[in-house]
């Protein structure tokens, strides 16, 4: 959180990578309807009070004639669930959406399902340009079918249609960058950043520790070894100031080598064992066979006391993140992700939620729209 | 985004017929200046296919010399129509139709070119190929048919239907690419994660078919495929190639055949062009040199200090080119504003 320097391309990569094995959450389908929505203003979308934090559209109130038409997340719902689209593709679609936004003058306006529309052609565009294989525009005609919405639905000639327009509408140009998804992605990858970011910092951090206590213990070993050697040369009573420290000096020297066995005499302290890389320690043995076996009773010793370092090392870099991984950023996201989100976000500043009622002018980008066909009411 | 008929163009002989389109000559009806149109046919079930959709938006960005330019899109009701450069025919026709004197000599195989051309092809070949990869686009289709001749004996690449955008981590691949004969080891075991390397293996086997005259490897099956890249290449195992056993279509039954050499097949190469086609036939696919470095190699030095020279001097390349290019020159001016 206090984290403010701009993220590296090592840090979006890293958080990318991450997301795109992310299931499709609520949160990114609410995201998708909010920016869907905002790409053009469309007739009946009530207008939003830019001091109140947005919400999503409402559900158009059902008219005589005029089918009723599902929200837009209910409709990002159903295609999700028909498709099976999976996050790398669905979330491409923002990319599109935004590149269309930028394209159209803020005063377009759009008929009722024009963002349903919008959407899917960005949608089945993004699945054309970054899968070998996609399913046909038939099968996403089917797809718009919504349960509890029976006249309502795309057919084949207007999804061919909506394709056709958006891509005329993007001049072909459909290339996605890294940077183009670090930008557009960034409400997403911006708290997998900072999870990944703490995580390191809290390796580094146990590390370090690991590292201090180490050199304490080393520092006093060498103290009691030094003061016990003294002792024997300087002093030749007390006899038993020699006996007290001697067998500690010989065992500490006996163990020099040994310093992987200093954590384990300070449990209090030794947390890190497990996040430290196996590598740090020598060998697996020094803690089997250590001659201190009577501190080697901390719970964290004991997966790293058996004998396989290298695979727990494994499981630290590995298994525990992509556990954890999938839990841990979505939290962060909280309840209403789409709200904090949708704040950071450079398009909100579209001003055609402003422009109004009075440019009902039909324009030319509602033709996105195409009355025309068998669907009068859209 | 464009308005024009298709009818703009009068629409001249075929000259070839694809997967998914068919291509015709074409001629400008303004400018008189002769174009490609290649037509695909719009299904409806499919919408836009997205061959089309990756080849145009690809190659709206890919200009450069050895790659064939798209100048215009028309999407119209039922087809779409691609308008590109016009070039006089491709590599396969090219060597067809082509009699070296060493073939009439009868010390070279029909159809097989002089070393020449061949190296001058290839580095062109290679520099398309550079310049598709540093824009992270894999053309996955490399052939013989797709690499396009003109009277000035330019090579460029064209047919991106199969091209997609690599290195951003939200692609799927499929391992149904590259035509057959020209299909890269790895790809035929049933990679998915395959890279660069795969245009790499196709562009070696042109080389040695345009020494020979004959593909490399005709294969007539995915098996029969790898079984004649092994009789030359020596069947790999996991002490050649680690890890070969986890690809999909690893067979433990394959015959043994030993490694042989590249000369015995290709005597008419020369020693550094054999050097650089072995380091483009590599098994492995991460053994496969660059196209970047293959440009580097020593074989095409003349080729890029040629290069070089053209490029620096003041006036010598640019002022040299727009004479030869007189009345091209005026062409392209045209093409300009037809387009």
């Amino acid at each position: 959180m206090a984290y403010c320097a701009p993220p590296t391309p090592a840090q979006n990569a890293a958080a990318l990578d991450h997301f795109i094995y992310l299931p499709v959450s609520q949160d990114m389908v609410s995201y998708l309807a909010h920016m869907a929505s905002q790409v053009i203003r469309c007739e009946g979308q009530a207008l939003l009070d830019k001091t109140l934090p947005p919400t999503p559209p409402t559900t158009p109130p059902q008219q005589a004639g005029e089918p009723l038409l599902p929200s837009l997340e209910l409709f990002i719902n159903t295609l999700v669930e028909r498709s099976h689209v999976q996050v790398p593709t669905l979330m491409t679609s923002l990319v599109y959406l935004n590149r269309l936004q930028a394209r159209l003058p803020p005063v377009a306006k759009g008929m009722k399902c024009t963002a349903h529309r919008i959407f899917l052609a960005s949608l089945i565009l993004a699945a054309k340009n970054l899968n070998d294989s996609s399913p046909k525009n038939k099968h996403w005609a089917r797809y718009t079918a919504v349960r509890g919405f029976e006249h309502f639905g795309f057919s084949l000639t207007e999804v061919n249609l909506m394709e056709k327009q958006l891509l005329g509408l993007l001049d072909w140009d459909l290339r996605v960058t890294e940077n183009d998804l670090y930008y557009h992605l960034d409400p997403f990858l911006a708290p997998i950043r900072q999870w990944q970011l703490r995580q390191a910092e809290k390796q580094r951090a146990q590390e370090e520790m690991a590292m201090l206590e180490q050199r304490r213990q080393d520092m006093i070993a060498e103290q009691h070894r030094r003061s016990a050697m003294d002792a024997a040369r300087y002093y030749e009573s007390p006899r038993s100031y020699v006996q007290q420290y001697a067998p500690r000096a010989a065992y500490y020297a006996a163990s020099s080598n040994g310093s992987s066995r200093a954590p384990s005499r300070t449990p209090s302290l030794s947390p890190p064992t497990r996040s430290q890389s196996s590598a740090s320690y020598s060998s697996a043995d020094s803690y089997t066979t250590s001659s201190s076996p009577a501190s080697i009773n901390s719970p964290y010793h004991m997966p790293i006391a058996e004998e396989h370092p290298v695979q727990i090392q494994q499981y630290d870099s590995h298994h525990v993140p992509s556990i954890v991984n999938i839990q841990a950023p979505l939290p962060a996201m909280s309840k209403r992700p789409s709200m904090q989100v949708i704040h950071g976000l450079p398009l909100e500043q579209t001003d055609s939620q402003h422009p109004a009622k009075k440019l009902k002018t039909s324009t030319f980008f509602s033709k996105f729209l195409p009355t025309t066909l068998n669907r009068p009411g859209y | 985004m464009d308005k024009r008929h298709p009818s703009s163009f009068q629409q001249l002989e075929k000259l070839g017929e694809g997967t998914y389109a068919t291509v015709f000559k074409g001629r400008n009806g303004q400018t008189g200046q002769f174009v490609a149109l290649k037509e695909i046919h719009l299904d409806s079930e499919e919408g836009t296919p997205s061959t089309a959709i990756r080849e145009i938006s690809l190659m709206k960005e890919l200009k450069h010399e050895n790659i064939v330019s798209l100048y215009d899109v028309i999407h119209t009701e039922n087809k779409l129509m691609l308008v590109f450069e016009y070039m006089d025919k491709d590599l396969k026709k090219y060597m067809d139709s082509y009699t070296s004197p060493a073939t009439v000599a009868g010390t070279s195989p029909r159809g097989a070119l002089d070393a020449v051309t061949i190296k001058s092809f290839m580095w062109q070949l290679m520099r398309g190929i550079a310049f598709c990869h540093d824009n992270r686009v894999l053309h996955r289709d490399l052939k013989p048919q797709n690499l396009l001749i003109n009277t000035q004996g330019q090579l460029k690449l064209a047919d991106f239907g199969l091209a997609r955008a690599f290195g951003i981590p939200v692609n799927t691949f499929s391992n149904e690419v590259v035509t057959l004969w020209y299909r890269a080891p790895d790809v035929l075991l049933g990679s998915r994660t395959y890279n660069t390397s795969i245009d790499i293996w196709s562009a070696g086997c042109i080389m040695a078919e345009m020494f020979t005259g004959r593909p490399l490897f005709p294969g007539t099956t995915n098996e029969d495929q790898l079984l004649k890249i092994f009789r030359l290449m020596g069947t790999p195992s996991e002490r050649s190639w680690p890890l070969i056993s986890s690809f999909p279509e690893y067979k433990t039954n394959w015959p043994v055949c030993p490694t042989r050499e590249l000369r015995a097949f290709l005597p008419q190469i020369d020693h550094m062009g054999l050097q650089l086609l072995a380091q483009m036939l590599q098994m492995r696919p991460e053994m496969r040199c660059s196209a970047q470095t293959a440009l580097q190699h020593p074989w095409f030095a003349e080729h890029n200090a040629r290069h070089a020279q053209q490029q620096q001097g003041p006036g010598g390349y640019a002022a040299a080119q727009g004479m030869q290019q007189g009345t091209g020159g005026q062409q392209q001016g045209q093409q300009q504003r037809a387009f």
